[in-house]
Parts: C-alpha cells; sequence; structure tokens
C-alpha cells in the first residue's frame, strides 16, 4: 500500500513538472510514456525516460535539460529524493523489445504548432525589419520575392507571400505550408534581412525571433530551432 | 642561396665578415631550423588574427584553413612544388628536378623545410580574404594548387636554381630578400582572385553599394595573433639569410623598426583622415610594415627601413577603401596589406638599395618583377579557382553561411554556449 501512494506522488509530481515545461497538451502523453515503460524502473530511469520523451517530442539539448530540471524540482518540493528508487525492478532498455515511443503530431498548416512557431518567427523578423531604416521593408519584400523564386516558389506563391509581408493577406497562404517549407520560408527571411539590413543586423534579429518563439507554448512540441 | 649576393652592400658597409657556404655549419643549421619553427608560429598567429576576424559561426572554419594550408602545403610543396621552384632551373622559367625528393642530404632538407613553411604561409594568406564564405573542399583543392604550381614557378623566377641554374627575374637584378613579392605579393594576388571568384558574403555590401561592417568576433584574438605574426617575422627574415651571421642582426632591426613604423604609419593615416582608431586596421599596419620591409630588409639601411614601413601604412588602409568600392569582400584585408604592401615593399626595396639608392635601372627591375607576379598569379589563380565554381562549386549556400561554416562544414561549433539560438533541429 505504502509502494502504491509513493509510486502515486511520483506520478502527481511528473505530472506537475510537465506543466511547468510542456504545457497540460503532452503531460498523458508524457505519463502514459512513464505509466507503460518506467514506473517500475529504478532511480536512474527518471534519466532514460526524460531523454527517451525528449526524443519523442524531439526537444532541443537545452529543452531536455529544462524539462530534467523541472522534474527534480517538483519531486523535490514533494518530498520525494529524485535519486532514490521507486523499485528494485530491471531498468528498462531502449532498444528493439521495447513498445513503440508515442509520436506526438506537431502538423502542418492549420493551428499546428510548427506554423504557430514560424508565424511568431516571420512576424518577429517583420516588426524588426519595420522598425529599422527607411527602405529596408521594402528591399527586404523585394530580396525575399526573388529569392523565393529561385527555391520553388512560385509566382503565385510569391505573390501571396509578398502580400502577407506587407501586412494585406491573413495567414492562409502559410497555413497551407508544410513543415519543410516553413524552414526554407525562414531561411528566406534570413536571406531577405541580410540584404536590407546587413548580416550583422539580421543575426541578431533572427536570434531575437527565435528567442521570441520559444515563448510559446507549442515551442515545447515543435522548438524554433528546427526552423533554422 | 641565390639571395645572398643582396647581403653584399650591407656587409661592404658594416663590419660583417664574409659569409661562408650556407647552411653547412652546425649554426647555420640551428638557426636555419629555428627560422623555419618560427615560420611555422606563423600559422598560429593567422589563425588567431584570421580566426577572430570572422564571425563566431564560422571561426573553427577559418582555422581549419590554416591548418589544411600548413599540411596539404607541405605535402604538395614536398611533392612538386620544391622541385619547380628549386630544381635545377636550366630556362629560368622553372625547375625541372627534385620532386617527390627522397634523397636530399641534411643541409638540402633543412633548407626543404624552411622552403615548406614559406609555401604555407603564401597559401594561407588566401584562407582570410574568402572566409565566411568558401567551401572547405575547394579550398584545399586550390592550396594545393597554390603550393605545388602557383608559388612555386613565381618563386623560382627569383629565388629558383638551388640545385642549379638560375631564375629570369634574378639575372635582371630583381630584388625580393624574403619575399614581398615572392611570398606575400603572390598570396596576396592569389587572395584577390579567390575573393572576386567566390563573391562577397551575403549581405555585405548594400543593394547601392554601399560597405556593411561585418565585426570580427574575438579582437583579442586578432591582436594575439598580430604579435605571434611579429615574432614569426624574425624567422621570416632573420632565416633567409640562411647562415647564423651577424648580417641577421642587421635584418631582425630593419623588421621590427618596418613593424613599428606600419603601426604609427597606421595610427597618423586614421588621424589624417579623420577615421576612428580602429585597433583591427591600426595592428594590420604592423603587418602591413613586415610586409613591407621583407624584400629589402637586407639591403636597406634603418632610415629608409622606416620609411618603407610608414608608407606601408596609407598603401594598406586605402587599398582596403579601394577594394570596398571595387565591392571585393576581403575580411582580414590579406589583399592590401600583402598584395599591395608587398608590390609597395618590393619597390621599396629597388629605390632605397644601399650604395645604389634611387637606381631607376633598379626600380625598373624591381617594376618588372611586381608586374610579372601579378600577370603570372592574378590569371592562373582565377582559372583555378573559376575551374573549382564551375565544376565542383566554390561557395557554401546562404543556407550555410546562416547556420555557420563551423557547423555545416565541419559538425562542430567553435563557441556553443552563444550560438545556441542558431543550432538547427538536427536536420542535414
Amino acid at each position: 500500500m505504502a509502494r502504491d501512494d509513493q509510486a502515486s506522488a511520483l506520478r502527481d509530481a511528473l505530472a506537475a513538472g510537465f506543466e511547468d515545461v510542456l504545457g497540460s497538451q503532452h503531460v498523458e502523453t508524457a505519463l502514459r510514456l512513464w505509466d507503460r515503460h518506467f514506473a517500475a524502473g529504478k532511480s536512474h530511469a527518471l534519466i532514460e525516460y526524460v531523454n527517451q520523451l525528449a526524443a519523442a517530442l524531439m526537444l532541443p539539448t537545452r529543452q531536455r535539460h529544462e524539462l530534467r530540471m523541472a522534474l527534480y524540482r517538483a519531486l523535490l518540493a514533494r518530498g520525494i529524493d529524485p535519486t532514490r528508487g521507486s523499485d528494485t525492478a530491471r531498468t528498462p532498455r531502449a532498444g528493439a523489445d521495447s513498445a513503440p515511443i508515442p509520436r506526438i503530431d506537431i502538423g502542418a498548416g492549420g493551428n499546428s504548432p510548427a506554423f504557430r512557431v514560424f508565424r511568431q518567427v516571420a512576424l518577429a523578423v517583420l516588426r524588426g525589419m519595420r522598425a529599422d531604416a527607411l527602405g529596408a521593408a521594402r528591399t527586404f519584400a523585394e530580396a525575399l520575392d526573388r529569392h523565393a523564386g529561385s527555391h520553388g516558389f512560385d509566382a503565385s506563391a510569391r505573390s501571396a507571400l509578398v502580400r502577407w509581408v506587407d501586412g494585406e493577406a491573413a495567414d492562409d497562404f502559410l497555413r497551407s505550408l508544410d513543415v519543410e517549407r516553413y524552414s526554407v520560408l525562414t531561411h528566406l527571411l534570413y536571406v531577405a534581412a541580410c540584404e536590407a539590413l546587413g548580416p550583422v543586423a539580421a543575426d541578431r534579429l533572427m536570434s531575437q525571433a527565435v528567442r521570441s518563439a520559444e515563448t510559446l507554448p507549442e515551442a515545447a512540441t515543435f522548438p524554433p530551432q528546427r526552423l533554422l | 642561396m641565390q639571395r645572398l649576393h643582396y647581403l653584399v652592400p650591407l656587409i661592404a658597409a658594416a663590419p660583417v665578415p664574409a659569409l661562408a657556404a650556407p647552411l653547412e655549419a652546425p649554426a647555420d643549421i640551428a638557426w636555419v631550423c629555428i627560422a623555419a619553427a618560427l615560420v611555422f608560429f606563423m600559422q598560429a598567429g593567422f589563425a588567431l588574427l584570421e580566426g577572430g576576424f570572422a564571425r563566431a559561426k564560422n571561426s573553427t572554419n577559418v582555422i581549419m584553413k590554416n591548418f589544411a594550408d600548413l599540411a596539404f602545403g607541405a605535402l604538395a610543396f614536398w611533392a612538386v612544388g620544391f622541385g619547380l621552384m628549386f630544381g635545377v632551373n636550366a630556362t629560368g622559367w622553372f625547375g625541372a628536378t627534385h620532386f617527390l625528393p627522397e634523397a636530399l642530404t641534411g643541409s638540402e632538407s633543412v633548407f626543404l623545410l624552411f622552403q615548406a613553411m614559406f609555401a604555407a604561409t603564401a597559401a594561407t594568406i588566401v584562407s582570410g580574404s574568402v572566409a565566411e564564405r568558401m567551401r572547405f573542399g575547394p579550398y584545399v583543392i586550390a592550396s594545393v594548387f597554390i603550393t605545388a604550381l602557383i608559388y612555386p614557378v613565381f618563386g623560382s623566377w627569383v629565388w629558383g636554381g638551388f640545385f642549379g641554374g638560375g631564375g629570369w627575374l634574378a639575372a635582371r637584378g630583381f630584388t625580393d630578400f624574403a619575399g614581398s613579392t615572392v611570398v606575400h605579393s603572390v598570396g596576396g594576388w592569389c587572395a584577390l582572385a579567390g575573393a572576386i571568384a567566390v563573391g562577397p558574403r551575403l549581405g555585405r555590401f548594400a543593394p547601392d553599394g554601399t560597405p556593411r561592417s561585418i565585426p570580427g568576433h574575438n579582437l583579442p584574438s586578432i591582436a594575439l595573433g598580430v604579435f605571434i605574426l611579429w615574432l614569426g617575422w624574425f624567422g621570416f627574415n632573420g632565416g633567409s639569410t640562411l647562415a647564423a651571421s651577424t648580417d641577421v642582426g642587421f635584418v631582425l632591426v630593419n623588421t621590427h623598426l618596418a613593424a613599428a613604423a606600419g603601426m604609427a604609419g597606421t595610427y597618423l593615416t586614421l588621424q589624417l583622415l579623420g577615421r576612428p582608431l580602429l585597433m583591427t586596421t591600426t595592428v594590420n599596419g604592423a603587418i602591413a610594415g613586415l610586409v613591407a620591409i621583407t624584400a629589402g630588409c637586407a639591403t636597406m639601411p634603418a632610415g629608409f627601413a622606416i620609411l618603407t614601413g610608414l608608407v606601408a601604412a596609407p598603401v594598406m588602409v586605402l587599398g582596403a577603401d579601394l577594394l570596398e568600392r571595387l565591392r571585393v569582400d576581403d575580411v582580414v584585408g590579406a589583399v592590401p596589406v600583402h598584395g599591395f604592401c608587398g608590390a609597395w615593399g618590393t619597390l621599396a626595396a629597388g629605390l632605397f638599395y644601399a650604395g645604389d639608392l634611387f637606381s631607376t635601372d633598379r626600380v625598373l627591375v624591381q617594376l618588372l618583377g611586381i608586374g610579372a607576379a601579378l600577370l603570372w598569379v592574378l590569371p592562373t589563380a582565377g582559372l583555378v579557382f573559376w575551374l573549382l565554381k564551375r565544376t565542383v562549386g566554390l561557395r557554401a549556400d546562404t543556407l550555410h553561411e546562416q547556420r555557420g561554416l563551423d557547423y555545416t562544414e565541419h559538425y562542430e561549433i567553435g563557441y556553443p554556449e552563444f550560438q545556441k539560438e542558431l543550432l538547427h533541429g538536427g536536420k542535414g
């Protein structure tokens, strides 16, 4: 009975830790992985668990570290020693005999995390562009149009893109793209920013844009670094 | 060896014993070995200088190119370049023996080692000029061509005939003691060809042609690089005597004074032009002075060495302006420092030749040599870079420029703690 209470407290602590870092939408997925493969493991199963979860969610190193720290904090807040084993059962090994890790749909188009993260990055770049010298925004739009042509965007797509950049069109065009095109477009935003403002300002702008997108809850599912 | 006769005017003017055959006495061999090590150490100076001038995301790539110049350059020079440059030179145009040399004497081996360092120096000048956008593979191929062909052929015209014969420029009295033209202008013109072929960095020039500054990521590294280069130059110029004689003293004093004058001259030039006293430009001035004195360090009095260094400063500063107006993106200023100041120094070696000051004949021969270097190197290096561009591709694509060549070329990042925002998500 005591063991059940301890396991329950541990599970609650994990859920609270996930809430801080991943947002509520992935808590169930994360806990399912825990219940299925790690709940009966040794203390260091927690490390393996975070590694597997981070791989499933495609989290970059930094977020993986944040996730681990959040879990440790949550465990300590509940008086659970994260280094103490919950059971003496054998630690599960990741390998061919393991059940498939659940994949989380990062999606494309619509209101997918990828779209929302890309949109945040793009808007941050555009805000920086409009705040800069007179004429930079025009040069930026022209460069974007020119380079989009050499990256497989047809005339109508380029036109839609430029209208969106100029604030004359809604997000419909962008919603229709897949993740790979978001990456290409992010690169084109960088190239156009280089031409309009110079590479130093473009690097700074892109860094700010990525940092701004990292504040979105969707960044846990689709880190903005995936666009770079 | 061929160069030693240039010491004659100094020797005549000072109480210095006549030179024995070079690289025979143990002291000579020891000195040239030390000098070779100092010239080797110059590669570290170039690496720090060029790496510092590059942005953080490209610093490792630049340093890799310096290493490649040293390594591939050594192999190429040993296999082909040494024979072309110093083999028996019956025609005056190139050497034709001592390829893949395996049976050299100890003295000849020391000479080969020393000269291999010079070849690597000529090649590594290019890496700074084309930094941040030229791919590593094609750069290595170009470096091999420079050390195996472009540099040795011109070198044979001036210093050729170590094993017999002689170069056609040397026969006309061309003076270049340690290589203002042979090493530095050749490297500088190769750098110019490379910079033109690869084009400027993304956004380096605004659409209307206005140049945009792209600051280097590590200015202390640049300064340290120049200190090391200055130190290494004592081996570069001093070792070119090929003898541990008191002549080395003249050479080193001139070298040191010209470097100091180059830096002081840059300070004055920037003041006269009303520009900020940039550290990067000022320390480049010291290198400009060193490059300029390299040709005449053994053949001009100290006062003229200072003048040579002083004049190198505006040549470097205004030369950099000219390149910017022509929209040539030279990241470290290699072309003005090595190309233009090498040409100036070679001219100065003719103008200020001890015992034969301002001789028109000598100046004309110097101009002939300067022109010959330009006419040989720029087209051949241009052809090499053009062929690489048309075949394997020379330039990193814009996505790689965005991510930085450290990661895209080498899968390593020089400063991961500072670059994590720009790390991509694991895509190839």
